[in-house]
């Protein structure tokens, strides 16, 4: 038991998750804010954070509850679409994790987020031999893990502390371009960024719900693949 | 909205964002991924971190903020440049909160 808890949680482990810790304490902070608000118990909005753990498509599934109007199938739906794009990081996650049972790959599972892919990926990515499951397991649990308690506290000490969100949701801006950057590893992988970049933006206009960015993640990852063997010939 | 309501809603909305994060790895982890498959797995990263981080800078509530004020903009380029020349998540986080922060307080 306690060599388990050994490769789950390690030096390695804390030195990945503290930027997501950076972020997750003040958004989730908000986010238990917004739920006090709209009528949620700490208890509830606990429940929540634990069975959905889906950032952006908690705030927005909070903000339809809070509205009054919308129906459960509704905003079952939106949380749906909001968090399609995670079946790319699970599928691209899935390369790493081969030979993983079927247990593990369970409660993997439930806490990959856009955050927790990133770090993930860039630890497996840039080194095979010191990163392992475990160790991306351990990431999973902690940042799960400050989700739920900065929601929980967000719901219940809400009204004393004033978050600056533009701040907040800059931390993990910086994260991502970060972690992009260190995908930069030839030409045509900066090119398939920037241009999903510019596609995603071109297609904001008329896809909601963060489909753009599944969407354009789509189309440049094709024509990156299309590109490549072009390149080859 | 009941309790109950928040209840059917929180267990409907954790059965739509599990089945898609766990349904890949269960179906891909035990087999052999096929080549092409890989290869437009590996360009996935850079897609999504460019249609996020882009997302992020540009678009606001109002619509697309395009001008050269843009605050967001400016710090992802501090970002950008030490991310590149340190390597280091940290810095690139810190010197990115420094800027944002700074920039705000000077622009607004």
């Amino acid at each position: 038991m306690f060599s388990i808890i050994r490769r789950v949680f390690n030096k390695e482990v804390m030195q990945a998750v503290w930027p997501i810790w950076l972020g997750y304490l003040p958004l989730g902070f908000a986010g238990g804010v917004l739920s006090q608000k709209v009528g949620l118990t700490p208890a509830e909005i606990g429940v929540m954070s634990v069975l959905v753990f889906a950032g952006s498509g908690q705030f927005i599934a909070l903000s339809m509850i809070g509205s009054g109007a919308a129906s459960i199938v509704s905003i079952v739906m939106t949380t749906f679409i909001v968090n399609l794009r995670q079946m790319l990081y699970s599928s691209t996650l899935a390369g790493f994790l081969t030979g993983e049972s079927k247990q593990y790959l369970g409660i993997f599972s439930q806490g990959i987020t856009d955050e927790t892919f990133a770090v993930n990926l860039n630890h497996f990515t840039a080194d095979s031999s010191v990163w392992d499951a475990d160790k991306a397991l351990g990431v999973n649990v902690l940042a799960h893990g400050c989700w739920i308690f900065s929601n929980v506290l967000g719901n219940v000490a809400g009204n004393v502390l004033n978050v600056d969100m533009a701040l907040v949701s800059y931390t993990l801006t910086a994260m991502f371009i970060g972690l992009w950057s260190f995908h930069f590893g030839h030409k045509l992988m900066i090119l398939i960024g920037i241009f999903s970049g510019m596609l995603a933006l071109a297609l904001s206009g008329f896809l909601d719900h963060k489909l753009h960015i599944v969407a354009a993640t789509i189309i440049a990852a094709t024509a990156g693949c299309i590109l490549e063997s072009w390149c080859e010939r | 909205m009941s309790s109950l309501d928040i209840f059917y809603c929180t267990l409907g909305m954790c059965f739509v964002t599990y089945l898609p994060r766990v349904l890949p790895p269960l179906l891909l982890a035990n087999r052999n991924i096929s080549p092409l498959l890989k290869r437009w797995l590996q360009y996935v990263p850079t897609s999504v971190f460019g249609a996020l981080v882009f997302s992020e800078i540009f678009i606001k509530e109002s619509g697309l903020d395009m001008s050269l004020l843009n605050i967001n903009l400016l710090a992802s380029l501090v970002v950008l440049a030490v991310a590149v020349k340190t390597r280091s998540l940290a810095k690139s986080i810190v010197c990115g909160l420094l800027s944002f922060w700074l920039l705000q307080n000077i622009i607004c």
